[in-house]
């Protein structure tokens, strides 16, 4: 299959499930839409499970839980403090994610097995992979006896394996950190590998910067983005090592992938120390209690009540997701900058809505102030020229796709299994619709896996 | 294109690329967040044959806030009223940002199908509906021919 063009190689990083739709794997329709969060339709990052047995991004129920005190799944009745973390999830999902773009490419290959660097097809290579996971699980049981006897594959694994993790757990009782121990001399000491886009970066602006880019707030592929020229840059003045050729990582199973993701999810647990951040009732304090309440966060008393109102509500809210739900939680110094670059675009002197955390994304060039469509503030040329030749082409690009799919659809060979999951991911939708159970009943016109998942416990 | 929520690019792609029958969705090339909309009048229904332009913005806090979708198109509807304003429970109180363009304009469309005239926005029109329903869906059916052509 020919290469695709650049443009949709962005588009592709603004990730979807119906990418796997006229692949060989349809059926990862539904996996990748499982992992997947209902508010940001990103994959589920720091994931919290609600009493009513639903998974979103710790950040993104928290956002909605200030407006509203339900689910956004299911209605039922739902408040911050309901909210617990998800680890195992955490990792399944960083895990996978990891894996996408190398399952898509072998999803994607020619009948013929047109994989560049090998003719697997991803049958072969799955049970190799399940296999890898589970001898590393056994590694993990069997502590360090066997550690020894293949020091091959560890060294393999060091090389991948990146994370602080690695060297925090030197501090850290536990099975995993026995094992991990033994690894940290080998680490290249700085550079480390994302395991989403699989780009080195310096280990400190992987986790303060790209990771979370790269994973969640995305912004459309420039920091996962291999050719994305600032960060790359930044990236290789620093990184000290590039471990290993694109090309062998393709037919390499990912194993260290698997290793850190159970190492991670082993090690977490309760974390201690840190206190949950209250809600303030703010109605009740003078503008010195909030000064000073700010003061002892270290955080700015700089701007209007309502200024300092949003900002402490905003922190409050980054830290409790950070420090109640995170695994990896960051530090402070860390949630502070996220709290600077979040009133970099929303907290206005005019400001009196909290704005939501996806809008942040709108305005990374501080001159284009989307805040202000609504108002003849907004500065709509610029706006105009800054982004409408990219939507264009975005455009054409869907076009382009649609047009190529319905080709494809033709003289595809799995065409069955095509419609089969086409029908999986869109009929819901229009059934319920189209029967017209809409007005009494609207939230069942939702995905599929919703529409099952709420049945029972709808009560709209 | 960074500077676009990924959430939005997604759903624009997804309805230029995998439209839903009877609905089409393109973003304003003045301004991405805000969509110019044709919806198919369902059969069977007063509708049937028109085509209604509305208008649909996703406010800054999408998806957190509901999408505003408005008729720019004449109609006669117990539960859309002159304005084109649209009484919808996904519009309003019963929004969740689980739910997405797609969903709210199949909702619309939904709407065009099963009128509501206990829960009316047009009261005028509402009334007509319990009071002579045969002739509130001739008149609807006259307003679609003059106006959603
Ligand atoms: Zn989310
Ligand atoms: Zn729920
Ligand atoms: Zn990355």
């Amino acid at each position: 299959m020919s290469r695709l063009p650049k443009l949709s190689e962005q588009i592709q990083d603004v990730s979807d499930p119906r990418d796997f739709l006229r692949t060989k794997l349809p059926e990862l329709v539904d996996l990748d839409t499982l992992l997947r969060c209902h508010i940001c339709k990103g994959f589920i990052k720091t994931p919290v499970l609600t009493p009513c047995g639903h998974t979103f991004c710790s950040l993104c129920i928290r956002e909605y839980l200030n407006r509203e005190l339900k689910c956004p799944l299911c209605l039922a009745e739902l408040r911050e403090s309901m909210l617990r973390s998800e680890f195992l999830v955490n990792e399944i999902i960083a895990s996978y994610v990891g894996l996408r773009s190398k399952l898509l490419e072998i999803a994607r290959s020619g009948p013929d097995g047109t994989v560049p660097h090998s003719d697997t097809s991803l049958i072969e290579i799955a049970p190799g992979d399940e296999g890898a996971h589970e001898l590393s699980g056994d590694d993990d049981l069997q502590i360090i006896e066997t550690r020894r006897n293949r020091p091959a594959k560890r060294n393999a694994e060091i090389v991948l394996m990146p994370s602080k993790k690695s060297r925090r757990d030197s501090e850290k009782p536990g099975i995993s950190s026995m094992i991990s121990k033994s690894k940290s001399p080998a680490l290249p000491e700085d550079s480390a590998e994302c395991p989403i886009c699989q780009k080195h970066f310096p280990l400190e602006y992987l986790q303060r910067t790209h990771l979370d880019e790269c994973l969640t707030m995305g912004s459309l592929g420039a920091a996962a983005k291999p050719t994305s020229p600032p960060k790359i840059g930044k990236a290789s003045n620093e990184t000290t090592v590039s471990v290993q050729p694109a090309a062998e990582r393709i037919s390499e199973p990912s194993v260290s992938a698997n290793t850190t993701h159970s190492n991670r999810y082993l090690e977490s647990g309760q974390k201690q120390g840190v206190a949950r951040l209250a809600k303030l009732n703010f109605s009740s304090m003078s503008m010195q209690q909030l000064k000073s309440k700010l003061t002892s966060l270290k955080l700015s008393t700089i701007g209007s009540r309502q200024q300092l109102i949003n900002r402490y509500n905003h922190y409050e809210m980054l830290w409790n997701s950070n420090f109640m739900d995170s695994i990896e939680p960051l530090e402070e110094k860390e949630l502070r900058r996220r709290l600077a670059s979040w009133e970099a675009t929303h907290n206005s002197s005019e400001g009196t809505l909290r704005k939501g955390n996806i809008s942040k994304l709108l305005n990374k060039n501080s001159t284009t102030r989307i805040k202000d469509f609504k108002t003849d503030r907004f500065d709509r040329k610029g706006w105009i020229l800054a982004h409408q030749q990219e939507f264009n082409e975005l455009l054409e690009e869907a076009r382009h796709n649609l047009a190529k799919a319905n080709k494809m659809k033709y003289s595809a060979s799995n065409q069955d299994e095509v419609e089969d999951a086409e029908q999986a991911e869109s009929h819901p939708n229009s059934i319920s619709c189209e029967k017209g159970e809409i007005p009494s009943n609207q939230l069942v016109v939702k995905t599929e896996e919703i529409s099952t998942s709420s049945q029972g416990t709808t009560g709209v | 294109m960074a500077s676009l929520p990924k959430r939005i690019i997604k759903e624009t792609e997804r309805l230029v690329s995998d439209p839903v029958p009877g609905i089409t969705a393109q973003p304003h090339e003045d301004n991405l967040r805000y969509f110019q909309v044709t919806i198919e009048g369902p059969q069977q229904s007063p509708y049937e044959s028109g085509v209604f332009q509305l208008e649909l913005f996703l406010p800054d806090d999408y998806p957190m806030e509901a999408p505003k979708v408005r008729f720019l198109t004449k109609i006669y509807h117990p539960n859309i009223d002159r304005l084109g304003r649209i009484c919808l429970d996904v519009l309003k109180t019963n929004w969740s940002p689980a739910l997405q363009i797609r969903t709210v304009l199949l909702s619309v469309q939904a709407l065009l199908a099963s009128p509501n005239p206990n829960d009316p926005l047009a009261n005028d029109v509402a009334e007509d509906w319990i009071r002579n329903e045969d002739a509130a869906i001739a008149k609807a059916r006259e307003w679609t021919q003059l106006y959603a052509k």
